[in-house]
């Protein structure tokens, strides 16, 4: 078992033109990843890109590891450009995956954008009902509609800024809506999407007195915790992304 | 086939060593490489009292190299002596642990601690000087042998390996280290530089400017090595940019003693051993039997 392993690509599809699922057999035995842990993949046998890119987990599965992105840069941009049977090097799982709500707690999870893709193996694996707030800019950025759906005791409350699909708003107003008529404490929200709305969710959170873990994202080097490249500012100094984190608690924020 | 080399007093099964700041305290890597078949841990920079560092952002990928501002962030000299030197210690490897100070009295003070405690302390002098009002001790050569001639004072067990940044005239700096005793020189530390956002007008890193190290400046670094090799009689610790066992050899022939991997550990997590392995490829290709032959193995008619 290693967490530096070869994977041979299965498929590549298009979930739109800009969202890529990427799906990977390993070549070698590789460990379970947990909901929320992340993956280095290095995009080229070049040197340049030089460094590997981290994805979380999307889903995982005995011959399978999947990776959904979004194509941004370089880097995305030669991962979709994959084949069939290509071969990639994996690392990891790698850092601090998302905690499973406590037998009597009630899972509300946040998704900013993208960061559908890291809570997704999350709602999988909670297994009981939970609401879900998927916030993205418009209608084409609303992914995953009927595997959400099939998650039968999730349900979704989807929100555009536009307006094009679900309710117009931010994640942040059914968040409050749902937090303010809840006289039940005992819930634990989780979130990922991009930094302004995960300020957000906090301050809620705080407001409300609630649990809540978040998944952040940073540039990266090692993945190992080894360069200190991927530092966040914390309750308890400088943490590490890739270590202590990507997901942290509402405490240590 | 004979891999061992020394420098100075340091014996080292092989010439391979890591680059401060780019293989944390080892531990982070032991998952990944045996860290008992590595020449020497180069420790991330120590300092006195533990530092913050620079906020976030902190790196940022060039073509062919990276840049990093992490601003010398560290568990400072007591956490490492009471948790991480005890770590490294279970191997049968030599630590060395690179130092920072903010004055000259901190380099001093680090040195007399760590004197004896690790086989040998590298000087990393590109850091500000406070009291100088943030001239870099590296680029005065004045101060530069202050805090040398100061260190070697109490270095009297460790061996001292000065690290010289490819900012100052290396060949004069390294002559003047060799004057004050020391006993190797390391090179190149990382070349300032920065890059922009075009679309917001601002620089990718928080602290503007940063390191930029990996293969792009690797030819910069054989430079000067041979520039080092060519000067001074000391042992020369070669880095910058070495992905591959063919890179370690270039610097090797440029007179490098050891070389220290640095980026390459982020690019593969056992890239010491696959550089390890690659020198020991080479060495049969050509039927070396002692890589101490080949160091300043250049040649060249000129």
């Amino acid at each position: 078992m290693s967490r530096h392993f070869r994977a041979e690509v299965l498929a590549r599809e298009s979930l739109t033109p800009r969202h890529v699922l990427l799906r990977l057999r390993p070549l070698e035995n590789s460990l379970t990843p947990v909901p929320g842990q992340f993956y280095l993949l290095r995009v080229s046998q070049t040197l340049d890109p030089l460094l590997r890119r981290p994805f979380s987990i999307f889903s995982f599965e005995k011959e399978e590891i999947s990776f959904l992105f979004i194509r941004k840069g370089r880097g995305t941009e030669i991962l979709s450009n994959l084949r069939p049977s290509d071969q990639i090097e994996v690392f990891g799982p790698l850092g601090r995956g998302y905690p499973l709500p406590e037998q009597e707690a009630t899972a509300l999870v946040v998704a900013g954008g993208m960061g559908i893709a890291s809570l997704f193996p999350l709602l999988k694996a909670i297994r009981k009902d939970t609401v879900l707030i998927y916030g993205a800019k418009t209608k084409s950025d609303i992914l995953l509609k009927e595997q959400l759906n099939s998650l039968e005791y999730v349900k979704t409350i989807i929100c555009t800024e536009d307006g094009t699909e679900g309710i117009k708003a931010t994640v942040l107003e059914p968040l409050d809506d749902l937090l303010q008529r809840h006289t039940d404490k005992n819930i634990t929200v989780y979130a990922c999407g991009p930094d302004g709305m995960i300020n957000a969710v906090k301050r809620m959170i705080d407001h409300y007195s609630l649990k809540g873990f978040f998944s952040l994202e940073e540039r990266m080097a090692c993945g190992l915790g080894a360069c200190l490249g991927c530092v966040r500012k914390t309750q308890k100094g400088m943490k590490r992304v890739c270590r202590e984190g990507p997901v942290f608690s509402g405490e240590e924020l | 086939m004979n891999l061992s080399v020394r420098i100075s007093s340091m014996k080292m099964k092989n010439p391979v060593m890591t680059a401060s700041g780019t293989f944390g305290y080892g531990e982070e890597y032991s998952e990944f490489v045996d860290l008992n078949s590595l020449g020497a841990v180069v420790v991330k920079g120590i300092s006195l009292k533990p530092r913050e560092g620079n906020p976030p952002p902190r790196i940022w990928e060039t073509p062919c190299g990276m840049l990093n501002s992490i601003g010398l962030q560290n568990v400072g000299l007591e956490e490492f002596l009471k948790f991480k030197l005890p770590f490294l210690r279970q191997f049968d490897t030599n630590v060395v642990v690179n130092i920072l100070g903010e004055t000259l009295e901190e380099y001093v003070q680090l040195c007399e601690a760590l004197d004896k405690v690790v086989e040998a302390i590298e000087l990393n002098l590109s850091c500000p000087n406070v009291k100088k009002g943030g001239i870099l001790f590296s680029e005065d050569p004045e101060i530069f042998k202050k805090v040398i001639e100061e260190s070697r004072k109490k270095i009297k067990h460790s061996v001292m390996i000065v690290k010289l940044s490819p900012m100052s005239d290396v060949k004069k700096f390294a002559k003047i280290a060799e004057q004050e005793g020391v006993d190797a020189l390391s090179l190149i530390n990382t070349i300032p530089a920065m890059a922009i956002d075009i679309h917001t007008r601002r620089p990718r890193l928080s602290n503007l400017v940063g390191g930029l190290s990996g293969p792009a400046i690797r030819p910069v670094g054989v430079k000067m090595v041979w520039d080092v090799f060519s000067t001074v009689g000391i042992p020369v610790i070669g880095m910058g940019g070495i992905i591959t066992g063919e890179d370690a050899i270039e610097y090797i022939l440029a007179g490098a003693t050891a070389i220290a991997v640095g980026t390459a550990n982020f690019v593969y997590p056992d890239a010491t051993i696959r550089i390890l392995n690659g020198i020991e490829k080479y060495m049969r290709l050509y039927n070396i039997e002692d890589i101490n032959s080949l160091v300043g193995g250049l040649i060249w008619e000129g």
